[in-house]
């Protein structure tokens, strides 16, 4: 799995399962270039998943992730015409992306020092701005089944957002390259991997604790 | 632009060049990935999925973001976004109507012969904007909102105002003297 994240270029990946590599990059475009409705669905079926996990993982929230996502492919659509090097599609939609969402958040900043009291307040009780983002849990998590795998996110999410950010990159479907991963997080490749190493180390300890005084708590309970 | 973004290390980057040469790259997964790294990254993936895939909306807005291109119109670029008021054009009354305005944004777009200038103001609810079209025609200027296509009005010196626009992705369009359409990026508001 792993292996089609070493190369610095795109790869002429696996993942996708269909025609992927540069080729089928530039010809994708080429086909979008003139309207081609089916060849753009395949482009943005291949990198939409990174771009939600770079939006995600920046801290937005669904709706402004979900904005920041469809902006970054309107960006593609105005450019479709300029691509002169697909085989960097994947690192400039990742760039663009995180620009996007940084660009969201400063708005998100803005927008609520902007506020006057009582709107400030009916934010609040609604939760928070729209892009500001606390912490919260999603509902979707009620319904993950394990124990193990609810810790396992539990875990995660306490984890830097350095560390969630490279780790959600690394996750997204079809899996990208080591290159539209740094490009997506302004990292150096060759320290991607390393800290990919660094970020499942803290991972592992978080779960394993976890789940120790989880036992902890049962065995307590089992014992009263 | 789609070009600059080289996939190959650049100098400042000391990056994996280096130690490619013994195939001991950082982003080797034989030297950095152990095996029960990839076993928890791939557990960390699938319970990732499950608590937060993309959704669904997400990837069919993105087929369809294709037919928002604007084949007939050249782009112009945002060159310039700051805080700020028009000078000239934001009179204190229009400004400082309303208690909850947000402090004003000025972004000029400049593109295909046309230079907008626009002043961006946050209404509770609505976004107004004041704005200036230079070497454009007063016909035919429109901005676009997630409503649909509006049509501006502009008078004689090429000023403008909208209001009760969407906040949102927003763009908008006219005709530079001499022919020939030309959009604005798509901006936020």
């Amino acid at each position: 799995m792993t292996d089609e994240l070493v190369s610095s270029r795109e790869t002429p990946s696996t993942a996708a399962g269909s025609a992927a590599g540069p080729e089928a990059v530039s010809h994708l475009l080429a086909r979008a270039r003139t309207g081609d409705a089916a060849a753009w669905a395949v482009i943005t079926d291949r990198y939409t998943g990174l771009l939600w996990a770079v939006a995600r993982a920046m801290g937005l929230s669904a709706a402004d992730a979900a904005d920041a996502v469809q902006t970054t492919w309107l960006r593609l659509v105005e450019n479709l015409g300029s691509v002169r090097n697909p085989d960097a599609l994947g690192a400039w939609l990742a760039t663009t992306a995180r620009r996007e969402c940084l660009a969201a958040k400063r708005r998100a900043a803005r927008t609520v020092a902007g506020l006057d009291e009582p709107a400030l307040e009916r934010l609040l009780e609604r939760g928070g701005a729209a892009g500001v983002q606390s912490p919260r849990p999603d509902p979707e998590q009620a319904l993950l089944r394990s124990e193990r795998e609810k810790a396992l996110v539990r875990a995660f999410r306490c984890l830097s957002p350095d560390c969630q950010g490279l780790l959600r990159a690394l996750l997204a479907e079809p899996r990208p390259t080591y290159a539209a991963v740094g490009a997506a997080l302004d990292m150096p490749i060759g320290s991607i991997g390393p800290t990919r190493g660094r970020c499942l180390s803290r991972l592992r300890a978080i779960l394993t604790a976890e789940l120790a005084a989880e036992a902890a708590v049962e065995t307590t309970d089992a014992g009263s | 632009m789609p070009t600059s973004d080289e996939p190959e290390p650049t100098p400042g980057r000391p990056v994996d060049r280096a130690t490619d040469r013994s195939g001991d790259s950082p982003a080797e997964p034989a030297d950095d990935a152990l095996p029960a790294d990839d076993a928890l990254l791939a557990e960390l993936g699938l319970a990732l999925e499950r608590a937060d895939p993309v959704p669904d909306e997400v990837l069919a807005a993105a087929r369809l973001a294709l037919g928002f291109r604007d084949l007939d119109a050249g782009l112009a670029r945002l060159v310039e976004g700051h805080d700020g008021a028009l000078p000239g054009l934001a009179s204190a009354a229009t400004t400082r109507r309303g208690g909850s305005a947000s402090e004003p944004e000025l972004r000029t777009f400049a593109g295909g012969g046309v230079t907008i200038e626009l002043q961006i103001t946050r209404r509770g609810e609505n976004v107004e904007i004041l704005g200036q079209l230079e070497l454009a025609e007063d016909l035919d200027v429109t901005v676009e909102d997630a409503d649909g296509v509006h049509p501006v009005e502009v008078d004689e010196l090429g000023r403008f105002m909208i209001t009760g626009l969407r906040p949102g992705r927003a763009r908008m369009r006219c005709l530079a003297l001499g022919g020939g359409y030309v959009a604005t990026e798509w901006m936020i508001v």
